[in-house]
């Protein structure tokens, strides 16, 4: 009801500009560097590929010891990148651009946990990184040191996705998990601040919108929901009866007015945030779309998919 | 973590007592002003409004490469 007057959107054309190809297996995670035009993506096959989207070439490659690298992030200082899966831990890699070093040689094994890594993050320093797990919990860790500095128990099964809210508003993160919650949580204290149980399955994916006042869920329900922080609950649900299969990876775009979200059918879907349509559906990807992250900038987004590719 | 069905939903429950307490605005509030934060911001967004093609860092560059 609050934007029953605001002006709807009108048709929207996005084309894929670039096209990511080199993974021998499924895309499971990516994240943008700060520069806006690097990537760093993780696939099943245990490969971590560092891309100029620009050009589409390939910085920096490191195979993992394990398949399966769930998770990946780049450091905002985009000197190193994190990225774990199967193996249990998030390990820290330094880009160099010396083509006589090792990037294996220089990995820094920072977070345990005693089931699968789902999803990493740096903090708003290269020095500290979140992590969720299979095991049912998040923590933050010191990277230097890899010593635990806070974990972050509540979630009654696998946490499957996590976000850091926009560092203006404060340390926190949300997190969202297999027992279909939504997570928010004080970093400092360890303490959960809020928590919602709104979806009717696993949460694959939470985005704080970008003002930090909200945040977007996409889950195994099949349905994509924002909820409101300030008034503790949910205030929108993104669905049609004709979208059946879930929605493993959701983000915003710049002001907020847009929802992307990748789907298991493998489209992308497109939300008008106020208005609760869909503006745009995206077809292109030829198996499910597992990750997806608007720019920094906001001018293009990437998504990745068991296709093996990536897309801008 | 292995829990047992009991300690989960103690888990549960502490953490609504302790939530039931936080302070919470009216939707009516809140609401409006996500609006208006998209509204204020909706002009700098270029995946909403579009990039002219000579600003697109991802435009597709015709012509030879050089390699």
């Amino acid at each position: 009801q609050v934007a029953e007057r605001v002006e709807a959107l009108g048709q929207f054309v996005m084309k894929t500009r670039r096209t990511l190809k080199g993974h021998g297996n499924k895309v499971l995670c990516m994240d943008w560097c700060k520069d806006k035009r690097r990537i760093v993506s993780s696939s099943q096959d245990g490969k971590v590929i560092v891309w100029d989207s620009f050009t589409t070439n390939k910085e920096h490659a490191v195979t993992m010891p394990c398949t399966w690298v769930m998770a990946c992030a780049y450091a905002p200082s985009g000197c190193a990148i994190a990225c774990g899966g199967l193996d249990n831990k998030c390990s820290v890699y330094p880009l160099t651009f010396d083509k006589n070093e090792n990037m294996a040689a220089k990995k820094k094994s920072v977070a345990m946990h005693t089931n699968y890594l789902s999803a990493c993050s740096f903090t708003n320093s290269d020095m500290q990184i979140l992590t969720a797990s299979g095991d049912g919990t998040c923590a933050l860790w010191d990277v230097e040191s890899g010593q635990l500095l806070q974990s972050f128990h509540g979630h009654g099964a696998d946490v499957l996705c996590l976000d850091l809210a926009p560092s203006e508003t404060g340390n926190t993160f949300v997190s969202g998990g297999c027992d279909k919650k939504a997570m928010v949580w004080d970093m400092r204290s360890g303490q959960c601040i809020q928590s919602f149980e709104t979806h009717d399955s696993d949460i694959n994916s939470v985005r704080y919108y970008p003002s930090g006042d909200a945040f977007a869920s996409g889950s195994d329900d099949a349905t994509c929901r924002l909820y409101d922080l300030r008034a503790d609950r949910e205030v929108a649900i993104y669905s049609k009866e004709s979208i059946i299969f879930g929605a493993s990876s959701v983000d915003f775009s710049l002001s907020g007015r847009l929802l992307f979200a990748g789907y298991n059918d493998y489209t992308i879907n497109v939300w008008d945030v106020l208005k609760g349509s869909r503006v745009s559906i995206l077809f292109g990807h030829e198996n499910r779309v597992s990750t997806l992250r608007v720019s920094p900038d906001g001018t293009a987004f990437c998504s990745g998919s068991w296709d093996h590719t990536l897309r801008v | 973590q292995d829990m047992t069905e009991k300690e989960l939903l103690k888990m549960e429950l502490d953490q609504l007592k302790r939530e039931v307490k936080n302070e919470r605005q009216m939707v009516s509030k809140t609401g409006k002003e996500i609006k208006e934060y998209i509204e204020s911001m909706a002009g700098e967004d270029p995946l909403l409004k579009g990039v002219p093609e000579d600003k697109n860092p991802f435009k597709e560059k015709g012509g030879c490469t050089i390699s």
